[in-house]
């Protein structure tokens, strides 16, 4: 990643929440493409999230098994230690492999469903049964790209579900890290 | 022939105060321009090494200049040293100091100022006379009824240093046409970036050690904000285009951001916890510390003759809601290298980190 690339993820990540709601409402609909197959340097806006740990993590993307078909992908949070933007990301081992977790399917919210609260978003649900019970069920995050013409990064808006109230928590920015290798992820 | 005329269309510029945070980063961008740089200093500044601490640069500006030459802004016997033959002049130089007492501050910047002027008087060559204002002379906001900072408002500087400042420029505004020079004078709001020891370098280096970076939440006026570099830069770019000639600007970036915002911001930037304290009436309490205040002041200046731990008048800044439009700034074509402050903090607080604190 270039330096113009990381100086404008920096950017962001200083940004108040006013200024990351337009933006947000100015980005448009990530393709699945320019997710698959890359993790993702991300960093919560919320500044508890320095306190609590998670102000840094990583997320990464991958296609979807064959039975859920080409409308959703799939994905994965790895633990960061906390820190600045403009750090290297210092990602937590375990077992020798980045500590990968909290699994999530990655798709566009259906038009009048509880979920579609940002139609030019992708939905970042980690409510899929199919994933073992310690994920974070609650968690509904909504992903768009900040501007058309770079593909690397991208402004996401965290909520909680509690019932059918959703919760706004932080914003957080992505920034294209690094290709994985499906195969490696979780085995 | 090639030669002769290739050699005649390199712009010659004289910078005064040319070692210091400010002057460095115009000799800096004038070089990289291709001027022909001459750099002008107090002769004490020439004889040391670069100093971060006190942000002195000689050896930096020696490297970059084409020629360097001593001369003492309050002592007009020693301009002769200064050559006059130059495109412009970019008066930088000046006591910047909100301690100094206004005799001190009167006699250099203002007389000092007015003296060189009349040294130029008699250059066929010079094209244009860049003066060094403050956006402070303005005054505080809230005593202004918290309008904008246009440049045809009124200047009513709040404290001696600015006092002086205002009175510079309206020395340079009226002596400069007698004396057949065009001028211009740039209005900087907070200049911040690598190399400043002094005024904003305060903000950076106050939440570089503790642990938390902590705010009341009523300390919502905003700050205003230039990069050195677009400084140096907008000061060279209206030095030559038309508009620019017998004008003041501001000299202000696009950043939008509040000293909370400020604050969250350096927290994210260092990694630290960040603190929105309960709402507290910044302002009444430093009035309500005021005595307190300025005896450490006389105690430091006059009595230990060494610099105030704080200054009323700087400090009295930071409850203020500053608002100074860049419009006719970007009128002339000028574009910012940094709009949005938040661009360079980063790079700021890292020399910061690994140079002012290692006094390298």
């Amino acid at each position: 990643m270039g330096l113009i690339g990381k100086s404008d993820f920096v950017q962001l990540c200083l940004k108040n929440d006013d200024e990351l709601a337009d933006i947000f409402a100015r980005g448009t609909t990530p393709e699945f493409a320019e997710l698959v197959g890359y993790e993702f340097d991300g960093f919560n806006t919320m500044d508890l999230t320095q306190l609590i740990g998670i102000r840094r993590f990583r997320k990464g993307f991958l296609a979807a098994d064959e039975t859920v078909g080409s409308q959703e992908i799939g994905g994965y949070n790895v633990t960061v230690r906390p820190g600045p933007p403009t750090a290297e990301w210092d990602i937590v081992y375990k077992k020798g492999k980045p500590h990968r977790h909290s699994p999530y399917r990655v798709y566009r919210a259906p038009a009048g469903d509880k979920e579609d609260k940002y139609p030019q978003s992708l939905l970042i649900n980690y409510d899929c049964p199919r994933n073992p019970v310690w994920n974070p069920g609650f968690l509904r995050d909504y992903l768009v790209k900040v501007t058309p013409t770079n593909p690397d990064l991208f402004l996401g808006k965290a909520y909680v579900a509690l019932g059918s109230l959703r919760v706004y928590v932080s914003y957080f920015v992505l920034l294209r890290a690094e290709k994985v290798d499906p195969a490696t992820v979780w085995g | 022939m090639t030669a002769t005329k290739k050699a005649t269309a390199v712009k010659r510029s004289l910078v005064t105060g040319a070692c210091g945070f400010i002057g460095s980063h115009v000799v800096e961008q004038l070089a990289a321009a291709g001027h022909e740089v001459i750099a002008a200093d107090h002769p004490s500044v020439w004889e040391g090494g670069d100093d971060v601490k006190r942000g002195r640069y000689p050896r930096l500006v020696s490297r970059l200049a084409t020629k360097t030459v001593s001369f003492e802004l309050s002592d007009a016997g020693s301009f002769s040293s200064l050559p006059i033959d130059v495109d412009y002049v970019f008066h930088v130089a000046a006591v910047f100091n909100y301690t100094a007492p206004y005799a001190e501050l009167f006699r250099v910047n203002v007389e000092g100022t007015r003296a060189l002027l009349g040294h130029f008087a008699k250059s066929r060559k010079l094209k244009r006379w860049v003066q060094w204002g403050a956006g402070g002379v303005y005054g505080m906001p809230s005593t202004r009824g918290n309008v904008p900072f246009f440049e045809d408002l009124a200047p009513m500087p709040s404290n001696n240093y600015l006092k002086s400042k205002w009175e510079q420029e309206f020395m340079v505004m009226s002596e400069a046409p007698k004396l057949g020079i065009d001028w211009t004078i740039v209005r900087p709001t907070t200049v911040y970036g690598p190399r400043a020891a002094y005024g904003s370098s305060q903000m950076f280096l106050g939440v570089l050690d503790p642990p938390v970076v902590a705010v009341p939440s009523s300390m919502t006026g905003r700050i205003p904000f230039i990069h050195v570099v677009d400084v140096a830069r907008a000061a060279i770019h209206l030095a030559q285009v038309k508009t620019g000639a017998n004008q003041v600007f501001n000299t202000n970036d696009d950043t939008v951001m509040n000293a909370v915002e400020f604050m969250q911001a350096m927290a994210r930037l260092l990694g630290k916890p960040f603190l929105k304290l309960p709402p507290l009436p910044v302002g009444k309490l430093i009035k309500a510390a005021a005595p307190i205040l300025d005896f450490q002041f006389w105690l430091m200046r006059d009595v230990l003759g060494k610099q105030p731990l704080v200054e009323p008048d700087m400090l009295a800044m930071a409850t203020e809601d500053f608002v100074y439009p860049n419009d006719k700034l970007k009128a002339t074509g000028f574009e910012f290298t940094y709009p949005d402050a938040r661009m360079a903090f980063a790079e700021t607080l890292d020399w910061y980190l690994n140079t002012y604190k290692s006094g390298e």
